[in-house]
């Protein structure tokens, strides 16, 4: 790696992780801290479960938002970095690293907290867990060893988690180069017309001699995984592994693309 | 070994900013970039500095581009107007930063200037006055390790002796590691002095490049009665004109006819760089106003 490539990968990951561990400061505060001192206050003490509330945290979650938010940020590192000499395609490309290898190294932690804190205080097996969780529908796909299954499942949250942030880097790039009346008006009417979508959507499948969704139904499936008769449990993970493989490089390539072209606002 | 800008345009919504400019900046000077409000001036600079693309021509250091290249981006360093620091973060981190991305950062340097400047390198750069800031960054472009430097009102905010302190600081630095520096002001005569070259930039081209003792040089005031004077500098490039009773002075930009005689009512004197500026950017204005 570049010394520069080097240089931006460290600071945006130390910053990455400043702002990560004030977040889950926040979290613990607002759903441990605070509930105690509620039940405290109020004398209910012992209605409050200290385990029940720790072990449902929600580690994996948190970072995913975390990390779609904080890879749409781009404007402000971009006039730090094009202030000292930084090209946008080693800005990107620090970017994608850092949240490759930040996405590992929580998904890690997450994994190590799941079914070494919440399994356990739960009550629950390693396996029984997994089929608690979205990774459910393809929990006995690789077999029944539990480690080999802990490895898909970590594989694709990995995934996941890199496909949320890229997706955040393609949004916050394109609204970069907005003006910020434009990018008012396009918070605003992001969500009005996605709601009229999922309208559109949900009465089309009501009616459906009207618009024949068989197809869509029928990709969809496919998409996550589902072959003939596979019951939840037994569907190919592979297959949304890849989707979402290729969901990467779609909005990498969406988020280069829209990189190159920060400018100077002012 | 230099800066070459070649055929650079600039156009912001159909309106010309930089037509067709042409433009070296050669290693180890110090530059003046001259213009008057609005002629493009920052412009020029954020185009060099990548910050900006244009809408056509091509930017390059040492026959490389300066598009997208940390090579080259690393070895210019523009302090500009626009604040491009993050209002929350202190001054240490952002030399800290400074340092990371440019290596060979004089952190000493800048101990020192901050402590020369009075100012506390443990503030938020949100909270500096705008003076301050300036200050801030002047001290980070006279401490980065890059061959030019780019200075756009780099005394924006200043008082006489933070004026004072930074062309004190300027020269030091340059006799210390000679390095090419380009200034862009309107505190012309404060510069004067300072600048080997100068470019002044109006209605969108570069009317003058050139060094500037070569154009004091061929810049004079001529001063006497007004029939004298005109007589003397008919067919002359007259740049401008003043009147004071019936004294007209007429500035006069270019070589004088050595075989004209000079009548003994005439005296002919150098003009300075600010009073050069002034008539040349304004002669548009006169043409326009006299047709």
């Amino acid at each position: 790696m570049s010394t520069k490539r080097w240089a931006v990968t460290r600071y945006i990951l130390m910053e990455q992780l400043q702002l990560l561990w004030r977040a889950y400061a926040i979290i613990l505060i607002a759903f441990v801290v605070l509930p105690l001192l509620f039940a405290i206050l109020t004398g209910n003490l012992g209605h409050y479960s200290f385990t029940s509330t720790l072990t449902d945290l929600g580690i994996g979650v948190a970072f995913g938002f975390f990390i779609s938010i904080t890879m749409s940020l781009t404007y402000d590192n971009f006039k730090l970095l094009i202030q000292n000499g930084i090209s946008r395609k080693t800005y990107w490309q620090a970017r994608v690293i850092s949240l490759i290898g930040l996405s590992f190294g929580m998904e890690i932690i997450a994994t190590l907290y799941n079914f070494l804190v919440t399994a356990p205080a739960r009550g629950h097996s390693g396996q029984a867990f997994l089929g608690s969780t979205l990774y459910s529908l393809y929990d006995h796909f690789l077999g029944s060893n539990l480690f080999v299954n802990i490895l898909g499942y970590m594989v694709f949250n990995w995934l996941f988690f890199i496909g949320l942030g890229l997706t955040g880097m393609a949004v916050g790039s394109i609204f970069s180069l907005l003006t910020k009346f434009t990018r008012n008006i396009a918070l605003i009417a992001i969500p009005v017309l996605g709601f009229f979508l999922l309208v559109f959507l949900s009465n089309s499948s009501l009616n459906q001699h009207s618009y024949n969704l068989d197809g869509l139904v029928n990709f969809l499936k496919f998409l996550m995984g589902y072959h003939a008769n596979a019951q939840p449990g037994y569907f190919n993970p592979t297959v949304p592994m890849l989707t979402m493989i290729i969901g990467c490089v779609i909005m990498g390539g969406i988020a280069y693309y829209f990189n190159q072209k920060l400018k100077l606002k002012k | 070994m230099s800066i070459q800008l070649q055929a650079i345009t600039q156009q912001f919504h159909g309106q010309s900013v930089l037509d067709n400019l042409n433009l070296t900046i050669e290693p180890k000077k110090i530059y003046g970039l001259l213009g008057r409000n609005g002629a493009g001036k920052s412009t020029l600079l954020n185009i060099i500095s990548d910050r900006l693309f244009p809408t056509s021509g091509t930017a390059t250091l040492d026959g490389e581009t300066l598009h997208d290249n940390d090579h080259t981006l690393g070895r210019l360093y523009l302090m500009s107007e626009v604040n491009m620091y993050n209002d929350r973060s202190r001054l240490k981190r952002l030399l800290n930063s400074t340092a990371l991305f440019y290596g060979a950062f004089d952190r000493d340097y800048a101990t020192q200037l901050a402590a020369k400047f009075d100012l506390n390198l443990n503030q938020r750069f949100g909270k500096l006055s705008t003076g301050y800031r300036t200050i801030f960054k002047l001290i980070v472009a006279l401490c980065v390790p890059a061959d030019y430097i780019f200075l756009d009102e780099p005394v924006l905010g200043l008082d006489a002796n933070h004026r004072e302190l930074f062309y004190q600081a300027l020269i030091d630095s340059y006799t210390e590691r000679p390095r090419t520096f380009v200034i862009s002001t309107h505190l012309i005569e404060e510069i004067a002095n300072l600048i080997e070259h100068v470019f002044i930039l109006d209605q969108h081209q570069i009317i003058v490049n050139g060094s500037v003792s070569d154009i004091l040089d061929r810049a004079y005031m001529i001063t006497g009665p007004d029939t004298d004077v005109t007589g003397y500098t008919a067919g002359l490039n007259v740049i401008g004109q003043d009147h004071l009773g019936g004294i007209t002075a007429n500035y006069v930009y270019g070589a004088l006819e050595d075989d004209r005689p000079i009548p003994d009512t005439v005296t002919i004197e150098r003009l300075d760089l600010q009073k050069l500026f002034v008539n040349l950017t304004n002669a548009k204005e006169a043409t326009t106003h006299v047709n």
